[in-house]
């Protein structure tokens, strides 16, 4: 679940309720990722389900994930940065692979390359043709090189801690020239 | 609305049952199905401190459910 819940009892949490002045219950307090108090829950199911999908969307630190293959082509593209391309399907290894993305030492490379998720199945000809075998499998591409060997600049397999993701982006990047100049990398 | 709960296609409902529908409809999943919504009991404020500062590293929000019942 993409939510840390947490549950405190009147009586035996007093100091959590009296660091957020919460003086009634039941009460819901949402807190973005860096414990700021950032709303408060509804009163019904559906209004409440619509609100975590808010707070998920909006204080959940995660790359911006392209929508589509064509707008994360588009934007490599014309932004100039690597394709970060993580092939998976509906595995519990996929699904595990996935919150590694969201962890803070990534957060610096964010905005360093496109991002893209893309459900294959390895037994598809497409898998085939692309000659990935097992998912899930992160793909750092240089989308201006035409060959479709060469423009792969790594192949990492997953599941991987997300400062060891970061560590295989940062070396892409050492070396990545942008529009006509080689970007410095940032000190880690 | 009861001190307790609130009135639910007529009939009444506790916050937490209502919160943990919303936590499976947004996980894709039905309560009536087996759904269970595990909730982190904090041994104080700094265990609860260390469960946010966990959170924040992990990059994902927080849900903090205040309630009266023990």
């Amino acid at each position: 679940m993409k939510l840390t819940r947490i549950i405190t009892y009147k009586g035996k949490h007093d100091m959590i309720r009296k660091k957020f002045d919460v003086t009634s219950s039941p009460t819901i307090f949402f807190l973005s990722s860096d414990g700021k108090k950032v709303d408060e829950g509804r009163t019904s199911a559906e209004g409440l389900a619509k609100e975590i999908n808010e707070v998920i969307e909006k204080y959940n630190r995660t790359p911006k994930w392209a929508a589509d293959e064509e707008t994360a082509v588009a934007a490599a593209q014309e932004e100039q940065k690597p394709l970060v391309v993580v092939y998976k399907d509906d595995k519990a290894k996929s699904e595990q692979a996935i919150p590694e993305f969201n962890v803070l030492p990534l957060a610096d490379l964010y905005e360093k390359a496109v991002w893209l998720q893309r459900k294959i199945d390895v037994k598809s000809d497409e898998a085939k043709a692309l000659g990935i075998t097992a998912v899930p499998v992160m793909w750092i591409i240089d989308i201006r090189v035409a060959d479709p060997q060469a423009r792969v600049l790594k192949k990492v397999p997953l599941p991987k801690p997300g400062a060891g993701i970061k560590a295989d982006l940062a070396g892409v990047l050492k070396t990545w020239k942008g529009t006509g100049k080689t970007e410095e990398p940032k000190k880690e | 609305m009861t001190s307790a709960g609130f009135f639910v296609e007529g009939r009444i409902m506790s916050k937490l049952a209502i919160a943990a529908a919303a936590l499976l409809a947004v996980a894709g999943q039905s309560g009536e199905h087996g759904g269970r919504i595990k909730w982190v009991e904090p041994k104080s404020l700094a265990d609860f401190e260390s469960i946010v500062a966990q959170s924040h590293v992990a990059g994902r929000a927080v849900m903090v459910y205040f309630t009266q019942d023990n």
